[in-house]
């Protein structure tokens, strides 16, 4: 036996037996679908960032928001490079001052 | 588009500015000078970024003991005459010397003092005698 179900006729079908139904049952469907799509909508929002969210962010239209971006890019960069580049100056400074003052002859360190 | 442009030239200036900072014997500070004199014959012919690491070196010197002042001074010439790769060399040797446990450190601090108490040639500080000093 097959049937073919059509969308339509069952949509038409659930909306004349739900006409039938009794106020109370049809409140208490009603609430009981709403709590679902709730449910549904929490985790749904939790996974958007985990998943292809990002994709969701907006480009840079203008050649100005580029340009902006590229900057605040190179900042970045120079920025993290500058404070690589003092940190190692601090170390060999602290190095140098204590191979300068050790009480350990220098030579001891020398090739 | 202004604001765009000067924001990127002062990043490229920030960038490059560390790069410029040689100094000239005569300009250095008398607490630079004092701190630094061992080296004030070579000093305008020291590489920038030598000159820029002493500079940050002799900052520290007056919160040093007389005793490290001293050696200090003793040590700088020698230290500044080294080539980059060998001032590289020691550093690494001191980091790698500096990770030994105390106990041992201890151990060859006390080694080399005997050394050059029995050699006499130059005190445990590693400073060396005004003699031989005064001889070079």
């Amino acid at each position: 036996m097959t049937t073919k179900l059509d969308p339509k006729k069952i949509t038409q079908l659930l909306d004349q037996s739900t006409r039938q139904l009794d106020g109370e049952i049809l409140s208490a469907l009603q609430q009981s679908r709403a709590q679902a799509l709730q449910r549904q909508a929490t985790p749904a929002q939790a996974l958007r960032f985990a998943g292809n969210g990002w994709a969701h962010l907006p480009l840079p239209r203008s050649a100005r928001q580029w340009i902006t971006i590229g900057l605040l890019a190179l900042a970045l960069a120079s920025g993290a490079n500058l404070w690589w580049q003092h940190t190692r100056h601090q170390q060999i400074i602290d190095t140098d001052v204590d191979i300068l003052t050790d009480e350990l002859p220098i030579e001891l360190f020398v090739d | 588009m202004k604001h765009v442009l000067t924001s990127g030239f002062f990043i490229v200036f920030l960038s490059v500015a560390p790069l410029c900072a040689a100094e000239q014997w005569q300009k250095l500070s008398p607490q630079q000078q004092q701190a630094l004199a061992p080296l004030a014959a070579e000093w305008n012919s020291l590489p920038e970024q030598q000159q820029k690491i002493l500079l940050a070196v002799a900052k520290r010197y007056p919160h040093l003991s007389p005793a490290a002042q001293q050696r200090m001074q003793h040590r700088l010439v020698l230290w500044s005459n080294l080539t980059p790769a060998q001032r590289k060399a020691a550093r690494e040797k001191y980091r790698a010397f500096s990770k030994v446990p105390e106990k041992e450190r201890e151990a060859v601090k006390q080694m080399v003092k005997k050394t050059q108490t029995a050699t006499s040639t130059s005190p445990a500080s590693g400073v060396p005698s005004t003699t031989a000093a005064s001889a070079r």
